[in-house]
Formats: structure tokens, sequence, C-alpha cells
């Protein structure tokens, strides 16, 4: 019993060191106590194990455990039994395997050494024939050799010939292509001992060389050669190996002689265009028409234009791409290009500049429009080709300011220059409607006719309405240039200083300037004496109707269609109303004056040549005062058919004139105290004269008047009585002198008063009238009031 | 002493408006008619007078003579009539017309006055308003024109030391006082009295334009004259008979002067 259980201990030893190296297991000091009583711990102690069992345990406890243990150790072993026998199956597989691959080995290596013996054959027999063809490859190599050597000589000497011949037949571009050969091979014979053949061939293909140059270069100077030929000619020259800098500077002297064609043309049609705007001579008889503008533009100078975009690509091709080839050679394009756009640009300069205003502005637009596009084309090809176009634009690129005019200045230049034509057309018209408007002020005015207004009122109308239609038209016209259509028209820049300085300012206030300058030109001292008054009359109420409304009008038509909405920097509408408004007084003022002037020379003639000392007694109303008064009555109708009555102190007048009105009602009883007043006593006169004064106000003869019929003949009257009272002061008086003065007086008072806004100015004027003429008299006595009026009554 | 004897001797074929004595020595005196001039050769000596010559004026039957001056240069061998809307010199040693400015006022010439100081320089003033200054060297078109007044103007006087003031006078009921230093002979900067204190002050200059109005009279003003005895003082005369005898303003002075 103990037995197996010992040698079952030493196995279970032996089992567990084996696991316990299997699995790691370390064996530590600190393992815990009860480790070495268990039987599957790796520290398992089995004396210790034994002891306590015997020493704790039962009997029976013991014997249960005894074959406990027993039959685990007989499971064991069993177990292990089994584990050994399926190892051993598997290793004999593995045995038989290895058996049989050993045989196949064996086969395989025997068929290596059939192998490898049969490379060996192999190599041998190649070596064999190598050794055998040896001797004729060299010699085979030889020939080919000289063959080649051969034909380059056949070439060399056929060369001359060929040359020739190519020549001959203007194939140029076969002969360079011999040549080059040639060259090639001189140049590898070239180290070679000259053969005298060699030196003979080769100054022969020089000379051939040299007239081949020679031909091209011939062509170069013809000017008939196309752009193509000259391409080629240069192509060729340049494989030839002529220097690029005078190439190209040969091309660009052709280009230039053969752009001088184009714009000899150009210069031609402006000239002719000249001779046109300058002869008065009938079109039929002249040979030569010119074109006209937009034909110009279209025909000569798209021409030009694409003549010298071929040239400068074909330039560009050939000397500076893909690299520059000469180091002048783009700054002699730029400056080529640069003196014939010039040329170009200043030509249609001149032409357009002697585009007269009577084409309509479309026409114009659409030949700007065209010569745009064609700039704007071109200037992809030609270098700094955008400066052509516009200026701004290079400006934002470049730092350096062409001295060049730009397509775009040239059409804003163009613009302008239309747009001062239409000014001057517009003050052309203004004359004409001017003189118009006299001629027919003019024609009615002999006719002795108090139902003359209308015509006055009529020809305002008229003037007025053409003056705004006028200038309608011209706005209308213009706007064809900032058409969407066209394509400089849409660039904000000119489209702004063509809308705003061109049309609004130099067209529109220009013309409103020119009105002002033409209305104060007939106030001056040497126009005025020739204007007819009623002339100055429509314009002065011309002036009125612009400032009220026309202007106002027009500007807004001109802004809205220009669609001007920012108005600083241009001419604000109330600085045009105030001029013409200023124009209108001066106008007015300058009538009154006339008019005053025309009157108190009737009155001047009348007092100064009569002889006041010795004359009779007075029957009547002297006749020039009839006429004074009838001619103020003119005076008023023709103001009256132009300007309102005016309103200040009307109402007060009418109620006076009512009064007034019968000549012996009880108004004039104030009249005839006054009157009376003179007559007791001379000696207080002056007296009383003077205290009047006190109390009037100081009367401006020359004021300046209102825009209505009442203040206008008010200014009248006052100039013509002012006029009479200096002239009676001039003169003595005999008693009926002054007597006769006395009535005419009178006369003027109670005819006057329609015309005048203020009454006492009158009565003021005239009282001093009759008292210089008592101061002047030398026997002062007046008549009889009642008398004084029965004459009157009876003129 | 001789006014008895020389009342009697002055005798013309017309009526005369006005007789002006010779600047220089008094020996001769003119005599504006209606169309023709007269001048009078005085023998103080003896008291007697008799017509030196008699030059008539040409122009339209009605158109009578306003006025005429004496022009002091020369020794006073021209003078000068105002005809019309013309302005005509004579010689009076041949007794022809030896210039004449056409059209020297649109209306009507009233008055005209030589420059005392400056030879060939005239003003004339008229009906038109205007005073206008001429050198009768180049009568096309004056030299300047003041438009102050607002009627016709009557009388024009220059001073006769300073010669930049111009005294005018006017139916406006004004008087005007007015500088013309740009036709003045006292060129600019130029030191007239050496005797004076200070130097002149070159920010000082009188300059042209309106200096005094004298809006006293309430009537026409027909005369207006500087006094012969002290420059800076003149006397105006309107139609009420009302005589105003004003002066240079202080300032007015100073600037002249300093």
């Amino acid at each position: 019993m103990a037995a197996p259980g010992g040698s079952s201990d030493a196995q279970r030893r032996a089992r567990n060191a084996a696991l316990k190296d299997y699995y790691g297991c370390k064996a530590s000091s600190e393992m815990a106590d009860n480790d070495l009583y268990n039987l599957n711990s790796p520290h398992f102690n089995p004396d210790m194990y034994l002891h306590q069992l015997i020493k704790e345990s039962s009997l029976t406890d013991l014997m249960d455990t005894e074959a406990n243990i027993y039959k685990q150790i007989q499971s064991l072993d069993s177990e292990m039994q089994t584990l050994v026998y399926e190892n051993y199956n598997k290793f004999i597989s593995a045995t038989d395997t290895i058996r049989k691959m050993k045989v196949d080995f064996k086969k395989m290596e025997d068929e290596m050494e059939r192998l490898a013996e049969n490379m060996t054959h192999i190599t041998a027999f190649s070596a064999t024939v190598s050794d055998t063809l040896q001797v004729r490859r060299d010699e085979i190599n030889k020939l080919s050799n000289t063959h080649v050597m051969l034909k380059k000589l056949q070439f060399l000497f056929e060369l001359p010939a060929q040359l020739k011949d190519a020549i001959d037949k203007e194939n140029y571009q076969q002969a360079v292509e011999y040549h080059l050969q040639s060259e090639r091979v001189l140049e590898q014979y070239g180290t070679a001992p000259d053969t005298a053949s060699l030196q003979g061939l080769r100054a022969e293909s020089a000379q051939s060389i040299t007239r081949l140059v020679a031909a091209l270069q011939d062509r170069l100077q013809d000017d008939q050669a196309t752009p193509e030929q000259i391409r080629e000619s240069v192509q060729l020259l340049l494989q030839l190996g002529q220097p690029a800098e005078t190439l190209c500077s040969r091309v660009i002297a052709h280009a230039q002689r053969r752009l001088a064609g184009d714009l000899a043309q150009l210069t031609n049609q402006v000239e002719l265009a000249r001779a046109a705007a300058d002869s008065d001579r009938p079109t039929e008889l002249r040979l030569h028409l010119p074109k006209d503008v937009l034909e110009f533009v279209d025909v000569d100078c798209s021409s030009f234009l694409s003549n010298l975009s071929l040239f400068v690509t074909s330039y560009k091709e050939l000397f500076l791409e893909p690299k520059s080839r000469c180091p002048e050679a783009a700054g002699r394009l730029s400056d080529c290009v640069r003196s014939q756009m010039d040329s170009l640009l200043s030509a249609v300069d001149s032409r357009l500049s002697l585009e007269s205003a009577a084409g309509g502005a479309a026409v114009l637009a659409r030949a700007l429009d065209r010569l745009y596009r064609r700039l704007q084309a071109s200037a992809a090809v030609l270098p700094d080709g955008d400066a052509y176009v516009s200026l701004m634009v290079f400006l934002c690129n470049s730092d350096t300011i062409p001295e060049c005019l730009a397509g775009m200045d040239l059409i804003g230049g163009a613009t302008e220059r239309r747009c001062r034509q239409s000014l001057s057309q517009l003050c052309a018209h203004l004359q004409q409607s001017l003189s118009a408007v006299r001629q027919a002020l003019v024609v009615p005015a002999p006719a002795p006719s108090s139902a003359e207004p209308p015509p006055l009122a009529e020809q305002l109308a008229t003037f007025l309405g053409g003056l705004a239609e006028q200038i309608r038209a011209t706005v209308t016209d213009l706007k064809a240039f900032i058409q969407p259509e066209l394509s400089f028209g849409v660039q904000a820049r000119f489209r702004n200083t063509f809308c705003r300085q061109h049309v609004r300012e130099t067209v529109v206030v220009g013309f409103f300037r020119h009105f002002v300058e033409t209305c104060r030109g007939f106030c001056d001292a040497a126009g005025g004496e020739k204007t007819s008054p009623s002339v100055l009359l429509l314009l002065s109420r011309a002036c009125r109707d612009l400032d009220t409304s026309t202007v106002h009008y027009l500007m807004n038509f001109v802004d809205d269609l220009l669609r001007i909405e920012d108005k600083s920097g241009l001419t604000p509408l109330a600085d045009i109303n105030s001029e013409v408004r200023a124009a209108g007084q001066q106008l007015i003022n300058h009538f009154v004056r006339v008019q005053g002037l025309a009157v108190s020379q009737m009155l001047r003639k009348s007092v100064a040549t009569r002889d006041w000392q010795h004359a009779n007694e007075p029957r009547s109303v002297r006749s020039v005062m009839k006429r004074v008064v009838e001619e103020l009555a003119m005076m008023d109708a023709q103001v009256g058919s132009v300007y309102e009555e005016g309103a200040a102190r009307w109402e007060q007048h009418n109620s006076s004139d009512s009064s007034r009105r019968p000549y012996h009602g009880p108004g004039s009883q104030r009249q005839r105290h006054e009157w009376s007043s003179y007559a007791p006593s001379q000696v207080d006169s002056g007296l009383v004269a003077n205290i009047q004064k006190l109390f009037s106000e100081r009367i401006e003869i020359f004021a300046p008047v209102e825009f209505s019929k009442v203040s206008i003949l008010t200014g009248i009257i006052k100039i013509a009585l002012k006029t009479l009272l200096e002239c009676v002061r001039l003169k003595t008086f005999s008693k009926f002198g002054l007597q006769q003065i006395q009535v005419d007086v009178y006369y003027l008072q109670v005819n006057l008063w329609r015309f005048i806004a203020d009454e006492k100015l009158l009565h003021g004027l005239l009282d001093e009238v009759l008292g210089s003429a008592i101061h002047r008299c030398l026997q002062p006595a007046l008549m009889e009031f009642s008398v004084v009026e029965a004459l009157c009554d009876r003129g | 002493m001789w006014g008895l004897t020389l009342a009697t001797a002055l005798f013309s074929s017309e009526d005369i408006s006005s007789v002006q004595w010779q600047l220089m020595d008094g020996s001769q005196l003119l005599g504006v008619g209606e169309h023709q001039l007269t001048v009078w050769d005085l023998d103080t000596g003896r008291g007697a007078a008799a017509v030196s010559s008699e030059i008539p004026c040409p122009g339209r039957a009605q158109s009578a003579l306003t006025g005429a001056r004496w022009n002091p240069h020369q020794c006073c061998s021209q003078v000068a009539a105002a005809c019309d809307t013309h302005v005509r010199g004579f010689d009076l040693r041949c007794g022809q017309q030896a210039w004449t400015v056409e059209n020297a006022d649109a209306q009507l010439v009233r008055d005209l006055d030589f420059n005392p100081n400056k030879q060939y320089y005239l003003a004339t003033c008229g009906d038109d308003c205007r005073v206008k200054f001429w050198d009768i060297r180049k009568p096309t078109a004056p030299l300047k024109v003041l438009v102050d007044h607002s009627h016709w103007v009557w009388r024009v006087r220059f001073n006769h030391f300073h010669d930049q003031l111009v005294l005018t006078s006017s139916s406006d009921w004004r008087v005007l006082l007015t500088s013309a230093a740009s036709l003045s002979s006292e060129p600019y900067g130029h030191l007239l009295d050496d005797d004076d204190d200070g130097p002149a002050q070159s920010g000082a200059q009188l300059a042209d334009g309106q200096l005094a109005c004298c809006e006293e009279h309430e009537d026409s003003v027909y005369a207006a004259e500087w006094s012969s005895a002290d420059p800076w003082t003149y006397a105006s005369l309107s139609f009420d008979g009302r005589l105003v005898v004003s002066r240079v303003p202080r300032q007015v002075k100073y600037k002249i002067l300093l």
C-alpha cells in the first residue's frame, strides 16, 4: 500500500515539476502553508501532507483518502497511456513521409544533371558559329560606311547645281535645306586636309548662298511681297544665320512702307473730306467723292489695322517666340507700332474733326463704335495694345506714360467736338430765330393799328417753343453716343464725362449761357441802338418764361434722358435760373430806357425848338403831347400783350380812377385847389414845391422795373417827364408860353394816370414841371382852370 | 474899371450862353453861341475888345452847342466844344477843327473838362448818365466810363491840383466825388509833398471809385466847381437855389498827400 503510494508520490512530484516547468510557475518562499498540503500545488510536500494527514485524520478517513488517491492515480495512468499511444502513431506516419520524399529527390537530381550537360553542348556550338562569322561582319561594316560616305560626297558634288536649280526655281526653302545639310557635312570635313575639289565646292556653294541671301533680301525690299513671302524669307534668312537685328529692322522698314501706303490712302481721304468741307462747289462736280466717315472707319482704318496686326503677329513669331533672338526686337516693334498707331489715330482724328454736325450723331456714333471695336480687336495683338484703346487701362498697368493718342481719347475728343458743334448749331439757330422774330416784328410795325398785340405773343410762343424743341432734339441726337449697343458707350468713365461734362455742361448749360450773353449784347450801348424795342420786350419775356419754367423743364429732361443722378460738380439749376432772370431784368430795364428815351426825345425836341418867349395864347394841346400819349398807349398795348398788369396798387388805382374819369366830377375839386395854389402869388410857389418835396420820396429815374405792365410803363413815363422837366428849365417863358405848358401838363395828367402805378409820382413830376416853368417865366400868370379843362377836352 | 467899356464891346452875331476866360493870362475870352464859338482879344490897357475869331460849329440846325472849354495845354491854343453827341476840338491859330470825339454820349454831351495836368485827357458827361474819360489822340473808345448817376450828368470837373479827383453833378439830385487815380497825372507811389513827415504807405493808395456822395440837394444840381483857392473844397448849386460847399473827406486827403 505504501509502495504504490510512494511510487505515485515520486511520479506525481516529477509530473508536477514537469507541469511547473511547462507553466513557468515559480516557487516562491512566501508560498502559503496550505500550498504545501495541496495535492495539485507545485510546492506540494508529500511528507508533510502525509504527516499531517496521519496526525489529523481518523483511521477511516485515512482509508477513504487512500482509496480516493488510489483511484485518481489509476485514472491518471490510463490517460497517460492513451496520450503516448496517440503520439506514437503520428510519429510513424511522419517517418513514412520522409522516406517517400527521399526517393523523389533522387529522381530530380538525375534530370538536372542531364540538363547541365545539354547546356554545355549548346555553348560550345555557339562559340564555333560566331568564330566562323566574325570575319565577314567586319567587311560588311566597312562597306556600308563607305557607302554613306560616298553618298555624302555625291551630295556635296551635286550641291552647287542643286542650289542653283532651287534658287532659279525660287524654291528657296529647298535651297536652304540643301545648304544646311552641306554645311553640316562640310563642317565634318572642315578639319580634314582640303582637297582642291572640296575647296571649289565650298566656294561654289558660298556663291550660291550669297545669291540666295541676296534674292531673299531683295524680296524683303520688294513692296509687292505678301506678308507670307516676307515671313518665309525672314525665316530662311534666320536659318542662314543672318543677324536678327538687321533683319528685324528690315522687316519693320518693309512693314512701314506697306503701312505707309494704307496711311496715304487714309490721309488722302482726309484731304478729300477737307476739300469737300472747304469748297462750296456742288458735290456732283467733284471727281473724287470722299467716303463718309462710317465707310472711312470701316474700310480704310480696318485695312490699316488688320495689316498692322498681321505684321505684328508675324514679327512676333519670327523674332520674339519662343525666345527673343535680338534684344532690341521687342523695343523696336513697340516703337514702330506706336508711331504707326500715332499716325493712324491722328489721321482718324483729323478726319473726325472734319465731320460736320449736319450728318447726325448716329452715323458718327456708329463710326466711332466700329473704330473702337477694331482698336480693341487689335489691342490683343499689338504690344501695349490697350494703351491705344484707353489710356486709363494702360496707366493702371504701367508707370510709363506713352505720349500717344489713345482711342478712347480720340472718341472723347470726337464726341466733345460734336457737342461743341451742337452748341454752335444751337447758337446759330438762336440767331436765326432771333432774326426771324425781328423780321416778323418789323413788318407789321408800320401798320398803324392798336390791334397788333397778338403777333408779339405769338412770336414769343413760337420762339420759346422752337428753342425748347431745338434743345430737346439736340440732346436726343447726342444720346446716340451713349446707346447701350455701342461698345464704348457703356464705359462708365466715358459715359460720365460725356453726359455730365459735354452734353449737360457744354451743350445745354453752355447754350443757356450763350442765350444770356446774347441778351446782354442787346443791352449794350452798341447793340442796343439797333434793336427794335419789341424784340427787347419779347426777349425779356422769354427770359422770364425760361426762368420760371422752361429751364427747369429742359434741365430735368436732360438729366432724365442721360440719367444724371449725382449733381455735385455740375452747374446747379438755380444758377442758370438766376442768370437768366438777371438777363431778363437787364433787358426789361433796357427796354424801359430805350422807350423812355424815345418819348423824351420827342418831348425834348418839342420844347427845345419852340420859341417860348413869343408864343401865342394857347388854343389847344400841342400835338406833340397827343403823340406822346398815343405812343404810350401803343407801348401799353405792346407790353400788355406780353406782361400781366401787375397787381401792385391796382385796386387803389382803380378806385381813384373812377373818381378821375369824369373830368368835372368831385375828384377834380382837389386838383383845382392844387392848381390854383400857384395862381395867387408866385413868391411862395417855390416854397410849396419845396414843402411837397420834403414829403415825397426821392425819385430814381432809371430805376429797375418789375416784370409787370404797370411797372414798365411807370418807368417809361418817369423818364419822359423828367426830361420834360429838365428841358423846361432850360427855357424862358412868356406868359402864353407858360400857359401852353400848363395846358400840356394838364393834358398829360388826365391821360397818363391809366398807365402808372403811383399817381402821386405823376402828380409830383408834373407839378415840378409846371413849377419850373413858373420859375422860368417872365410874367407868371396861369390860366383859368376851367379854360385849361375845356382846351384839353377839345383836344 | 474896364467892365463898362467891355460890356458894350462884346458883340456877337448869336446869343451867347456862356463865356470863359482864357486860362493862361486872361487876355482872351471864349463865348459859346448857339452854333458858333467866338473868341475875343482883350486889350486891358486900352479897355478895348475885338473879335479874334468866330468858329462855326458843323452840325444840324436844331442842335445847339451845349458848352465849350479852353484846353489848358499848348498855350491855350485849342478850345473844345460839346455839340450834340460829339465833342469837337478847334485850333484857334487856324480856326479849323483839329480833332473830334464822335458819339461821346449816346444822347447829348452836356459838359466836358480837360485834365489840367495831363495832356490829351478829357472827361465828358451828358444825358446817358455816364461820365466818360477820353484820350483825344484815340477818340474811338473811352478810357473809362463811370455809371454812378441815375440821370443826366450836367457838370464834370477835374480838381486842378489832384486830377484824380473828379466832381460830377447830376439832375438825380446828387453830387459825386470820384477818384480816377488810374488816369491821373500822379503815378502810383509818387510823393507829392516831400516835406510831409511820414513816408507814403504803399497800401494806402487811392483806388478808383466813388469817394463821396453829396445828397444835400433836393433838386437837380446844375453846377459844381472846385475852389480855385483850396484844392480840397468844392461847391455845387441846384435848381432850388441851394449852394452846398463841401470838403474832400479827410481820409481821402491824407491818402493823396501821404
